[in-house]
């Protein structure tokens, strides 16, 4: 794939490696919104693992309903190979040009 | 709140989301519900935040679905992420506004019909809002209700005093309970004496009412008691009417009646209880008087913290049996109901406002409908445009956002241009009801109406917006390959579709219209009984203090009346203890001379009581049928007791025999009341208003019994008003204190117990008017555009020999083939709805075969002229030109 992440996309993915085995829905949501402090909607948060998955970035397995769902399945994420490189091109890309702009030091 | 936050957000999901999203999007928000439910700091706003989720899921995912199926959906995504946003937004507002400039015409239509159907439905709002939306003027005005007496049929009826404070004193639903009576009262102040209405009501009703008086003090129980000093609070306007906001009034004495009272305080404007009342005075009652078969009081009750109407409801409802139960014979089988104070005021008007709200819901949807019609016309002009972007690159999402920018401009302009219109409109409604609003109601436009009406300016744009936006760029692929030279097929049915909606609704409110003009025909057939010509009706009362017994009252109704017949241009005097037409009767058993009741239980017949004097009937002009009219020797002293009937009377008593010389008595046949002899009969007359049909009538003379109030007629050969003046000065002169009031001549007392059936069936009429324009717009359009498409096929059939005839017919056939399955929808509709409209119709049916034939025939020649026009258009097509446009 030679396109780029978008912003958000590269937020899913990062999202993605932290939770490992926990990540579906809404603890990717609850882990962006935790750490960036950002609203972002359930619905936003699926438009874009789905679309992360069609990119082959992502892949999603059914996991077993639990009763704190109403009874309802899981749909867990994980990230593939193709997604671990092109979060690390696009991170890199992005390094490349924030470098030695002094920018680390204000975030 | 959670749980019904929460409850809407699961129907979002089961409504709004594709099967295959449910199960883990549904999950997923449904266990970070109960995380939140579970944590305090949250807690509160985990419905809403469910719900929000939930709206945006729908909106989003729905849109993603369709979007990831498209083609182009990666250019999309990143249009999407990109921060472009906002400014590409800017320019898709220009643009929009640059192409909306270019085209005029559609641009002007388009507004016009939004302007017309969003003012519409502004105007209605407002009313309604008005009525049942806004708080009533007093602190948690919701928690006032009405209690009333309910018979053993079902009836309600205004409450005993001694009933009200047994229902006070057992009930725990309400924080107080106050009753009260209407009344209008003789002011005399420095000036001339006016009349005021104004109310009798026990010391709790300001506990109930909970309004701080602006000067002064409201009235309190301990004002009630029998020795109390007699006390009055003032509305702020009858303190700057009359005592020209005097600020040492609270103290000084007003003489009410003829009786001084002693001003407690002053309530601040626009206070008013009930609805129109300026002067309070307390009850002053000595329970021991009281006696329970009397009923006139109102009840007015403020619920206790936290208690629902429902469970005050079922409280009085036992409360109530309870006493009736232990006064058997005034009140057996008798309770007691609640209801809210606002609906009680309300009363039919309430329905009457929800059923032109549901008219102008249905113009409204045909403005909606022809909108999106152009736009779909206009969408269809713009393939290629389209065509060309999605070549360029512009995803499908933005090609709808360009799209939906250009309506959304549309309908807020429209929406602007519409609240001008209502605003209008509200004031011309009210300047043609010539009845006195109830100043509780404030038809002023409020943070209610412009939410309202933005919300329904928004829904206007996305519904007229989306379709023909979601329609033109359905199959991009399609599109980018023809050129934009093919349209989709789909496209016209959709537009048939519209058209078949707005034929349907247009005749559902036409056919309201007719009826209701009908209906209006019918009423102003309606013959009043009376002559109006010349005549001037005016009202007085008489204090009981002045006017203690018969000679006192006697002598002042002829003085008066002597005078009257002394002023200048009077053809005849008379008076008359209740008016026709005006609001007010009195009703009482009578039995007729042999009369038996069929057993115990039965009651004699029914009839309106009213008096007399001897000019009364030729004045009005009420035709004497049989016998004579009462002359001055039907007075008290006279022998012979007598009384005159009216046609009705005559008919149902003594159905085929002359009535003269029978006699009949008041009440029941064993009462001790003395027989009345019948000296005359006349005409009937409709005497409570033009809708109710008479009643029988017995008629004493004035001199055997003399009302407190009455109503004085006269009648002069030139207008009633030149009247006015010198009949003031003949009461004047009789006693100075005594103001003149409802002063009007006969024609307007008609009037104003008759305006609403015109009112309404114009109304009706306008909307309906409105309904028809838009929808033959609306046919016309889709006919033209589809002419304009069918062109070529046209040329074709031309040039193989069809005549213009024929093309013009097949373009006809077509087009009335929508109208007639429009027709017939609309007709199933009308049979369905129009029985809402049965009271208001004057006894025309509802399901009146000619007014749907004709409405339905007009409607039929209407949508013939608007497809008939581009009809022709295509018949004068020329083959080869027609040839060559493809």
């Amino acid at each position: 794939m030679a396109q780029n992440l978008g912003e958000f996309e590269q937020l899913i993915l990062l999202a993605l490696m932290r939770l490992s085995d926990d990540a579906y829905g809404m603890s990717v949501r609850t882990e962006i919104s935790s750490r960036t402090g950002r609203d972002v909607s359930i619905s936003a948060v699926y438009t874009t693992l789905e679309r992360l998955e069609t990119k082959g970035h992502a892949e999603s397995y059914v996991g077993e309903p639990t009763a704190r769902r109403g009874g309802r399945r899981k749909k867990h994420y994980r990230m593939t190979a193709a997604g671990v490189t092109a979060l690390e091109r696009s991170y890199q890309a992005l390094h490349e040009m924030a470098s030695g702009l002094g920018l680390e030091s204000i975030s | 709140m959670n749980r019904l936050a929460s409850v809407l957000g699961r129907v979002v999901l089961l409504v709004g989301l594709k099967r295959e999203d449910r199960e883990y999007l549904r999950g997923d928000l449904e266990e970070e519900l109960r995380h939140r439910l579970d944590d305090p700091a949250r807690r509160d706003a985990a419905g809403y935040w469910f719900l929000s989720q939930a709206c945006r899921a729908a909106l989003s995912r729905r849109v993603a679905r369709r979007l990831h199926s498209d083609v182009i959906a990666r250019r999309w995504s990143r249009d999407r992420t990109g921060d472009g946003l906002m400014s590409s937004w800017g320019q898709d507002l220009r643009f929009s506004l640059r192409t909306l400039v270019r085209a005029p015409g559609f641009t002007l239509a388009a507004l016009l019909t939004l302007a017309l159907g969003i003012g519409a439905t502004a105007t209605m709002f407002t009313f309604l809002n008005g009525m049942l939306l806004k708080p009533l003027p007093y602190p948690e005005g919701d928690r006032l209700v009405a209690i009333e007496h309910v018979s053993s049929r079902g009836g309600v009826a205004r409450a005993n005093y001694l009933n009200y404070l047994d229902w006070a004193a057992r009930s725990t639903s309400f924080e107080s309970m106050a009753a009260y009576y209407e009344t209008s009262f003789n002011l005399s102040t420095i000036a001339e004496p006016v009349r005021a209405q104004g109310i009798v009501a026990t010391g709790e009703l300001f506990r109930a009412l909970e309004v701080e008086p602006l000067m002064g003090r409201g009235l309190s129980p301990a004002d009630d008691r029998v020795d109390a000093p007699r006390a009055v609070v003032l509305s702020e306007r009858v303190w700057e009417r009359s005592f020209e906001r005097d600020p040492d009034i609270i103290g000084t004495d007003v003489r009410l009646h003829g009786r001084p009272y002693t001003v407690v305080g002053v309530m601040p404007s626009p206070f008013s209880f009930p609805e129109t009342g300026d002067i309070w005075v307390a009850a002053r009652i000595d329970p021991a008087t009281m006696d329970r078969a009397n009923q006139y009081w109102r009840v007015v009750g403020r619920l206790a913290e936290g208690v629902s109407r429902a469970t005050a409801r079922a409280e009085m409802a036992t409360v109530g049996a309870a006493v009736a139960a232990e006064h058997p014979l005034e009140h057996g089988g008798s309770s007691a109901g609640v209801t809210s104070l606002r609906d009680k005021v309300l009363g039919e008007n309430k329905a009457t406002a929800l059923l032109f709200m549901g008219v102008v819901i249905c113009v409204q949807l045909i403005a909606t409908v022809n909108v999106s019609n152009l736009l779909l016309a206009r969408a269809t002009g713009r393939r290629q445009e389209v065509a060309v972007r999605a070549a360029l690159g512009a995803g499908r999402g933005r090609i709808v956002r360009w799209l939906m920018t250009e309506s959304l401009v549309l309908a807020v302009a429209g929406g602007a241009a519409g609240v001008a219109l209502g605003v209008r409109g509200r004031d011309l409604i009210i300047s043609v009801v010539p009845e006195e609003v109830p100043r509780w109601f404030d038809f002023s436009v409020d943070y209610r109406v412009l939410l309202f009406l933005v919300a329904l300016t928004a829904l206007n744009g996305v519904v007229f917006g989306l379709l023909p936006a979601m329609h033109a760029t359905r199959d991009l692929h399609a599109a980018i390959q023809s050129g934009g030279q093919r349209a989709p097929s789909g496209r016209l049915r959709l537009r048939s579709g519209l058209v078949v909606a707005e034929v349907a609704l247009a005749l559902m409110l036409l056919i309201g219209a007719g009826l209701m003009m009908k209906g209006l025909a019918n009423f102003q057939r309606i013959d009043p009984g009376l002559q109006t010509a010349g005549v001037l009706t005016a009202r007085l009362s008489l204090p009981a203090a002045t006017y203690e017994g018969a000679s006192e009252r006697g002598a002042f109704y002829r003085d008066v009346l002597e005078r009257g017949e002394r002023i200048a241009g009077v053809e005849s005097v008379g008076a008359v203890a209740h008016l026709p037409y005006s609001n007010s009767g009195s009703v009482t058993l009578v039995s007729p001379e042999g009369f038996e009741l069929e057993d115990e239980n039965a009651r004699p017949p029914q009839v309106i009581d009213n008096i007399a004097s001897a000019g009364y009937f030729e004045t009005i002009g009420i035709p004497l049928l049989q016998g004579r009219a009462f002359n001055p020797t039907d007075g008290a002293e006279a022998a012979e007791r007598t009384v005159i009937i009216n046609r009705l009377a005559a008919e149902r008593f003594w159905p085929d025999e002359s009535p003269v010389g029978k006699r009949l008595k008041f009440g029941f046949p064993d009462d001790e009341s003395p027989w009345l002899t019948v000296v005359g009969v006349v005409d009937n007359v409709r005497h409570w208003n033009m809708r109710n049909p008479a009643w029988p009538t017995v008629y004493t003379p004035l001199g055997q019994r003399w009302p407190t109030t009455a109503h004085l007629v006269l009648r002069g050969a030139q207008s009633p008003l030149a009247l006015v003046g010198p009949v003031r000065d003949a009461v004047d002169a009789v006693d100075s204190d005594l103001p003149l009031y409802d002063v009007s001549p006969m024609a307007s007392v008609i009037r104003a117990s008759s305006w609403q059936p015109s009112v309404f069936s114009a109304m009706f009429g306008v909307f309906a008017a409105l309904a028809l324009g838009l929808s033959s717009i609306g046919l016309y359009g889709v006919v033209s555009f589809s002419v304009g498409r069918r062109t070529r096929e046209m040329g074709i059939r031309r040039a193989l020999g069809a005549l213009s005839v024929d093309v013009t017919r097949l373009v006809v056939g077509d087009a009335m083939r929508l109208v007639g399955i429009g027709v017939a929808v609309g007709l199933v509709g009308a049979v369905a709805v129009m029985g809402l409209l049965q009271s208001l119709l004057n006894g025309v049916s509802a399901y009146d075969a000619s007014t749907y034939a004709a409405v339905t025939l007009t409607l039929a020649g209407v949508a013939f002229l608007a497809a008939w026009v581009p009809g022709r258009r295509a018949a004068r097509v020329q083959p080869v030109v027609a040839l060559k446009t493809d």
